[in-house]
């Protein structure tokens, strides 16, 4: 069982790629944080009993339920609203989310030129990974951004280890041609 | 293969860059969320003590009253155990006194017998 320490440390390295990660899947930042905190109150409440090695896994879990819900939800809402009103407002769903609200403090010892292209570049990276399809998105980021083997990625996303392979290779490939097609290459900023 | 993974090392490290710059407010609230969360965890985990831990606990917060519980418990046995060896003294008794009579056991367990005896008596 997992100690009210374990869980802090746990929660505290785990809660801004979280956040960032719903961002990228709902394109909301106040759902996003209404999600991550919901999903780190089920994970404390539902499962005090567990150890911690397995709170990446439960929590990325209850954080991508915790996401389709909100879809559910809102392809519900949006059937109603469409089907009662002309007026329908599904256009505002991401076009007013800008990537680059969301960063701030900037490395003061770069160069502006090079700080300028980073921002960038996460704004292209960014804005190719909430157009990725969710399961690739889903398995690029458990499988890289959280570091999970394939094992643990498929047992979190409910799939077939070739399909986490698959979906991964996919996604990165995406990626990469993205930013190469806006002319920045992954490999830019480390030389 | 090789390839994919230092693509994705290298993309991974721009999301890093993203997710440590998080705007104050958004910090706060995750903060937030995080102390609710671990407030909801010592509820939960106080819930999930286990059977021996609870009882103890119970038996720790009430020494009186468990042990007035054992003392009426301890009572309550020595009656029973006292009542049992006395109704055994009566039943050798009665067993002497049958053996002693002049009739024999045989005649009380017969129910004619206390109609006769009866009958007789009244003559």
């Amino acid at each position: 069982m997992a100690t009210a320490q374990e869980l802090s440390d746990f929660l505290k390295q785990a809660e801004r790629r979280a956040f960032k990660q719903t961002v990228y899947a709902v394109r909301d930042d106040h759902v996003a944080l209404d999600i991550v905190q919901d999903a780190m109150m089920k994970l404390a409440e539902s499962y005090a009993d567990k150890p911690v090695a397995e709170y990446p896994m439960l929590f990325q879990r209850i954080l991508q339920n915790a996401t389709r819900d909100y879809w559910r939800r809102q392809k519900v809402r949006n059937f109603w609203t469409t089907l009662l009103s002309s007026f329908s407002g599904s256009e505002e769903e991401g076009d007013e989310h800008d990537p680059l609200e969301t960063l701030a403090a900037d490395n003061p010892d770069e160069e502006p030129d090079a700080q300028l292209e980073r921002r960038q570049t996460i704004v292209i990276i960014e804005r190719a990974l909430e157009k990725l399809p969710s399961r690739q998105r889903e398995a690029f980021i458990l499988r890289y951004w959280e570091e999970m083997d394939v094992a643990e990625t498929a047992l979190s996303m409910g799939c077939s280890e070739g399909s986490v392979k698959t979906h991964c290779s996919r996604a990165v490939h995406s990626l990469a041609a993205i930013l190469e097609k806006q002319g920045f290459h992954a490999a830019k900023r480390q030389e | 293969m090789m390839q994919d993974q230092d693509k994705a090392k290298k993309i991974v490290e721009l999301l890093d860059d993203s997710a440590n710059a998080l705007q104050p407010h958004v910090l706060q609230k995750l903060e937030a969320g995080r102390m609710q969360a671990l407030a909801k965890h010592s509820v939960a985990a106080a819930g999930h003590a286990g059977l021996s831990e609870v009882l103890s606990a119970y038996l720790h917060h009430h020494r009186l009253i468990m042990s007035a519980a054992l003392l009426c418990s301890a009572i309550a046995v020595a009656f029973v155990v006292t009542q049992q060896f006395s109704g055994q003294d009566t039943l050798e008794q009665g067993d002497a006194f049958l053996l002693g009579s002049e009739l024999p056991p045989e005649a009380f367990l017969d129910k004619g017998f206390n109609t006769w005896l009866e009958e007789t008596s009244q003559h």
